[in-house]
């Protein structure tokens, strides 16, 4: 599938161990200070001590794209999602359309938010210190792969 | 507060007999001269009890509070401390866990918060982005550690929600209970659980969406992370901690025969192999993280019984060998207990180990135990015991008040096989087999407490450092000493220092993110300074220094029966000496007025007149 050969970050949540400098790394990159909140990926807790991060899947039909009534939301040369800020209304609507939770308004200045992928190189992949966050193709990706394999959460309960 | 980075600059003061609630702005001068965490929780303390007041009582207060460095990028800076006055020991009663709570209250505004007074029904606290309730906690009240939080989670709608609670231990006031967060990351020691029991406190939570400024702007930000990403990456205890956190100890610590077995009558444990580090680590289902640490030493444990975290070296040996219990999944299991019902399980441990050589001896029989058969390694019993300890039932009753007080209830010279300092019981090294972490037991201001001058690591890696002899150990604990005190201000992790992290390095740390003009000599005068509060508070309190910077006698007279210790005692007198001079304090173990001085702390010289010899203390 010729129009999926772009890279997205991946994520093996069966590593992750919640330290969270993914979060931290993305704000200070992102926002230029430490604050969790406002991080593009985010961490979110399933069950005391299993942690599944979300981050944009920069997906080809991306229902964020369709849902935006101002044209806010394009593409890098990466493929990445870019908001365009003067066009972004905040409405929301992106927002309720994302089925993973990866797109969200900012707190402060109240337009929509998400991973631009660092160009290309990734700041949370670099310094995610157990390998649960991966620059790959889509192609290679483990959310092509996953199919039924019993999740972290199914094990443990 | 003026310009420094890092802070919030807001401390929260909650009254809940009253139910007011306060902002009040963290001064310059606390920071510059105490830090945060610990410094400044101390500071309080002195400055704000009375001598002599009941633990227990509304007239205590309970610091939950944070440090400069937490919630910022360096790594292993996201501890809490709570501190105290502790129903344990009488002294300050700081503790410290891990995890995710300390970053969150800065997020939601601020630095720290004190809570005075008592309500007169359950209550938990809940800061929310700087909007605080008092929130009822009738329908909290009876429900263990893991419940509560859940409850708490499920309650107010948020999964981000970080809590830190009591179990049914704290409700009921058991001396050593603990506060929990995250079911597995603990403040244990001291009782701080207690204290939010008697003040009728379930929990406080917190979520918070601000930032953190601090001093330097990203470039540098940047620039020291790389570096401390650097130092940790090729550091070899790093990996050790990874795969197996504080258990990594164990084997050599029973190899060196100092690994405290049947109530410290033995430094080896011969079942060892059951609860070393390759025992747990075969059970390793997932290992999960304090916030922002790239090191995750802390790892959950899935056996055929018991899921739980990964025990410590110091639940390993409270729980196991000191118990003689040498079956991996009881002590697991006992573990879990602890957490739960939210106790110190080194406290749990040294107190049912007392009872356990009580019952050795003949002191006490069945009959005292409510039936139950105490011989060694029953973990049946240890595990019933813990329940009956949470719940302050029967025999378990006189044991929830530590091992001290209830050798002084069984009387019939059983004081001597209660293996405790100041109150406090004595942690996982025998100290005949590492003589600087037995004058830290003896003079550590909190009480027998490893974590206030954790000699240990220089005493076994450290080249030119022989753990058996006594020369040289004043300095060496002192200086552990003190600059753990500004490792817990700071706050740093404890285990900082063995991750590459120097004094020199730890300056820069909190010069980049503070501002404050820091280096390693005002590293150890910060630490000075708040070893020498803490041991003014002490002497407040009726301690009558030398007099009370005692060893149980077992160390003084007998030595360690066999392994690689054998024959070990302590020769405390001479190490005193060597400590005292060393610090600056009299021959008594007073400071001077001199060193307070020097530590611009002579507005507290008049304690000194207290528990000078020839001074009754009324209680």
């Amino acid at each position: 599938m010729a129009a999926r050969s772009f890279s997205i970050i991946s994520v093996d949540e069966k590593k992750c161990v919640g330290c969270m400098i993914c979060e931290i790394v993305c704000s200070l990159t992102k926002e230029r200070k430490i604050n969790p909140d406002r991080s593009r990926i985010k961490v979110y807790s399933l069950h005391s001590h299993l942690d599944l991060p979300v981050v944009c899947r920069q997906c080809s039909d991306a229902p964020c794209e369709k849902a935006c009534q101002d044209e806010a939301i394009t593409r890098n040369q990466n493929n990445a999602i870019i908001i365009n800020f003067d066009n972004c209304t905040g409405c929301s609507l992106c927002v309720d359309a994302c089925p993973f939770g990866a797109i969200f308004l900012h707190s402060e200045t109240e337009v929509a938010v998400t991973c631009d992928l660092c160009e290309g190189k990734p700041v949370c992949v670099k310094y995610c210190p157990t390998g649960s966050l991966n620059y790959t193709l889509w192609d290679d990706s483990l959310e092509v792969k996953r199919g039924s394999e019993k999740t972290l959460y199914e094990q443990l309960i | 507060m003026g310009g420094y980075g890092g802070y919030k600059g807001k401390l929260l003061r909650i009254n809940l007999s009253s139910g007011r609630i306060e902002e009040e702005k963290l001064a310059d001068n606390l920071a510059e001269n105490y830090l945060g965490g610990r410094g400044i929780s101390s500071k309080i303390l002195v400055d704000e009890l009375s001598a002599n007041i009941d633990p227990l009582g509304p007239e205590n207060k309970i610091i939950f509070i944070s440090g400069p460095l937490t919630g910022t990028v360096i790594p292993t800076t996201s501890r809490l401390c709570i501190s105290s006055k502790s129903p344990l020991t009488n002294l300050i009663g700081c503790g410290f866990c891990g995890g995710h709570f300390s970053p969150e209250l800065k997020f939601s505004g601020y630095d720290g918060l004190v809570v005075e007074g008592k309500s007169d029904k359950p209550v938990y606290i809940w800061i929310n982005n700087g909007k605080v309730e008092i929130k009822d906690a009738a329908y909290l009240w009876g429900k263990d550690a893991f419940e509560t939080e859940d409850s708490i989670k499920k309650e107010l709608q948020d999964k981000r929600i970080e809590v830190v609670c009591i179990g049914q231990a704290g409700e009921n006031k058991v001396r050593f209970a603990s506060v929990v967060h995250r079911k597995y990351f603990l403040v244990g020691r001291r009782g701080m659980g207690a204290v939010m029991g008697s003040k009728n406190l379930k929990a406080v939570a917190v979520r918070g969406t601000g930032g953190i400024n601090v001093a330097s702007g990203p470039e540098k930000t940047w620039q020291v992370y790389d570096r401390v990403m650097e130092i940790m990456n090729k550091n070899p205890v790093v990996t050790l901690f990874h795969d197996h956190g504080t258990a990594a100890s164990v084997t050599l610590v029973n190899e060196l025969g100092f690994m405290p077995t049947r109530n410290f009558q033995s430094g080896v444990f011969e079942k060892i192999s059951s609860l070393d580090e390759d025992a747990y680590f075969s059970l390793s289902f997932k290992p999960f993280s304090c916030w922002g640490c790239p090191v995750y030493c802390r790892r959950i444990l899935k056996g055929k019984k018991v899921t739980c975290a990964r025990p410590e070296h110091q639940t390993t040996f409270a729980l196991g060998s000191l118990l003689d219990n040498g079956d991996t999944e009881e002590v697991m299991r006992a573990n879990l207990l602890c957490d739960q019902y939210g106790l110190d399980s080194i406290s749990t441990g040294g107190s049912i180990a007392f009872a356990m050589e009580c019952y050795q001896r003949k002191i006490i029989t069945k009959d005292d135990t409510n039936g139950l058969d105490l011989s060694w390694g029953n973990s049946g019993a240890i595990n019933k015991l813990i329940e009956m300890i949470a719940f302050r039932e029967g025999f378990g009753d006189i044991l929830a008040d530590g091992s001290y007080l209830a050798a002084e209830k069984i009387g019939r010279d059983s004081k001597k096989y209660a293996m405790q300092v100041k109150g406090l019981e004595i942690p996982g090294y025998d100290p005949r087999g590492a003589k600087g972490i037995g004058l830290n037991y003896a003079t550590a201001p909190r009480g027998s407490d490893h974590n206030d001058g954790w000699t240990i690591a220089e005493e076994l890696y450290v080249e030119g450092v022989d753990r058996l002899t006594i020369e040289g150990k004043g300095k060496l604990t002192k200086e552990i000493q003190d600059k753990s005190k500004t490792i817990d201000s700071a706050i740093f992790c404890m285990f900082a220092l063995d991750f590459g992290y120097t004094l020199e390095f730890i300056s820069t740390c909190i010069t980049a993110i503070t501002g404050m003009k820091m280096s390693p000599e005002k590293i150890l005068e910060i630490g000075d300074r708040i070893s020498n509060l803490e041991r003014l508070f002490a002497l407040r309190e009726g301690f009558k220094g030398k007099k009370d910077d005692v060893l149980p006698s077992r160390f003084i007279q007998e030595g360690l029966p066999s392994g690689a210790s054998e024959g070990e005692k302590l020769d405390l007198e001479t190490l005193l000496k060597d400590y005292y001079r060393v610090r600056e304090w009299d021959e008594e173990g007073f400071p001077t007025e001199k060193k307070l001085r020097g530590l611009g702390l002579e507005e507290y010289s008049s304690i000194l007149k207290y528990g000078k010899p020839g001074r009754e203390i009324g209680q």
